[in-house]
């Protein structure tokens, strides 16, 4: 490997971009550029699909009629709902977050962030965000380089997969490189972009997978609407200069020594927790109808 | 430890696919992927069984679409997924799938593909091991564990001196970059399997050329399935 190029944490990661003063998101490309052998163009191309899919998915899944096992087409009915706590753009991050999510379990088409089970998180607040704030095309496809270089940061350590590190490590990645990817957008510096990310990750730690009937609805779903929120606060909290007295690198070795001892039932197995539940359970006996 | 899956940003965002899951719907259609570059002619019938987590939960992840999406050469993302039975019914291929809930010693996510083809009967055992990655365990019976990371041949042969240096002459002669090399015979009376992977496509013309030579039983090809660019 590309000697500039090896590092396994934020702290080594910033002080590469300060020594060579270079910016994050033009590190990311060339990092991909030399060690993959592709172009800026085609990576950026890859992005700008990415995003249409994305929106596509907000769109269908609060539109389309979904056949699900256990759900019964929540986006649409949030859609629709006139009671109001929250403000219009955290209603409609709740709403896409959501949307893309059932969407995914329709077998609709995502793009996944980490993963299928927690796709709808990171789209969810982009878009919602991004229309509010007039945000460019050109600057969303570097909030997702920004999003998957902190991701990849934690999951080195770790993994992105429930099998091995429960939820924690597909929402709860999820929700910290969302909380990352908006920190970038509001012109946040390196280290709040990092800060937020671990401030979401330590509101995850130990969360467990347990899908009922071992299908990515219950609680999986609705988890990425709470998730996406909490994005939301992490990243508010980092731009005003709130620090996480844990600093990343800490807490993703956090993340690694919680996977280690979360027990095996509540790790996608469905042999404990929501799965196991009477009502659970019941969801399990109508799949295997 | 280094994790090395996640060496690109690409891992973590990414890959577009059609849902729910992963290992149930994105490594299923790979598994069919495998399959249909095993049987190499067109698939006229196939018996699906799914085992264990497959057989649980995979009606609700839509397993069984996925591996025939991949029997058709659909790939993971395509949309036309959700509707592979029907062009199944469609081409007028048979299928038919069992899910196996009985306790038995396969992995989690196992499938066992029985196809035939006007010439040919293959029976493949698949097990999708996380995040879309899969694993050929056994073709007719035979364990030969490939990942379809890479381009693999498996050439079945007698056991006659001289033979593999034969099959090495025109793999080099065609600038093969070999990545690994494997040969196994299991007991004196059967017959010998090698299973070469390579860097580079490998093209008909070098199973042709195989098959040229003496004590050559079957050539197979299984093209590499993993999509990162």
């Amino acid at each position: 490997m590309n000697e500039k190029y090896e590092y396994e944490s934020a702290r080594e990661l910033i002080k590469k971009l300060k020594h060579k003063k270079t910016n994050l998101v033009d590190f990311i490309i060339d990092r991909e550029v030399k060690l993959f052998g592709v172009s800026k163009e085609q990576i950026i191309l890859k992005l700008k699909n990415y995003l249409k899919t994305m929106e596509e998915a907000i769109k269908k899944g609060i539109s389309k009629k979904l056949n699900l096992i256990c759900l019964d087409n929540e986006a649409k009915k949030i859609n629709k709902n006139k009671i109001r706590i929250m403000n219009t753009l955290e209603y409609e991050i709740l709403i896409s977050s959501i949307a893309i999510a059932e969407y995914n379990c329709s077998m609709g088409k995502i793009v996944a962030c980490p993963t299928a089970g927690s796709c709808g998180i990171l789209p969810g607040v982009l878009f919602p965000i991004a229309k509010r704030n007039k945000f460019s095309e050109e600057l969303l496809i570097n909030a997702l380089l920004v999003a998957g270089e902190v991701g990849r940061l934690i999951a080195i350590k770790t993994s992105i997969s429930g099998s091995i590190g429960g939820c924690m490590v597909e929402c709860g990645i999820g929700a910290a490189i969302t909380a990352a990817a908006l920190v970038y957008l509001f012109n946040g510096n390196i280290e709040q972009i990092f800060n937020s990310a671990a401030l979401a990750l330590k509101n995850n730690l130990g969360l467990i997978c347990d899908p009922v009937a071992g299908l990515v609805e219950v609680p999986c779903v609705k988890r990425n609407g709470f998730k996406a929120l909490e994005a939301l606060t992490a990243a508010q909290l980092a731009l005003v200069g709130v620090k996480s007295v844990i600093p990343f690198d800490e807490v993703v070795e956090v993340v690694k020594e919680v996977s280690d001892n979360i027990p095996k039932i509540y790790k996608e197995t469905s042999k404990g927790g929501l799965a196991t539940t009477k009502t659970g359970l019941k969801y399990r006996k109508k799949l295997l109808r | 430890m280094i994790n090395n899956l996640y060496d690109s940003v690409l891992d973590i965002i990414g890959p577009e696919m059609i849902g729910p899951s992963s290992s149930h719907t994105a490594g299923a259609v790979r598994i069919g992927l495998a399959c249909r570059s095993i049987l190499n002619s067109p698939l006229k019938n196939v018996k699906i069984e799914l085992y264990n987590s497959f057989a649980e939960t995979g009606f609700g992840h839509g397993t069984e679409k996925a591996i025939l999406a991949g029997l058709l050469g659909l790939s993971k993302s395509d949309e036309r997924i959700k509707y592979s039975d029907k062009i199944m019914k469609k081409k007028r291929i048979k299928y038919t799938i069992k899910r196996i809930l009985t306790p038995n010693n396969y992995k989690p996510n196992t499938a066992i593909i029985k196809m035939k083809s006007n010439k040919l009967t293959v029976e493949v055992v698949a097990v999708s091991i996380g995040g879309g990655l899969i694993l050929i365990e056994q073709i007719d019976g035979f364990e030969v564990n490939i990942t379809a990371e890479n381009e693999t041949l498996i050439i079945t042969h007698k056991d006659k001196l001289g033979i593999l240096a034969k099959i090495l002459n025109i793999l080099a002669t065609e600038k093969m970059n070999i990545v690994s090399i494997n040969s196994v015979r299991h007991n004196k009376l059967e017959d010998i399997k090698t299973i070469i992977t390579f860097d580079n496509f490998i093209e008909e013309k070098i199973r042709e050329k195989i098959m040229k030579l003496d004590d050559i039983i079957r050539v197979r090809i299984i093209h590499k399935i993993k999509e990162i660019w």
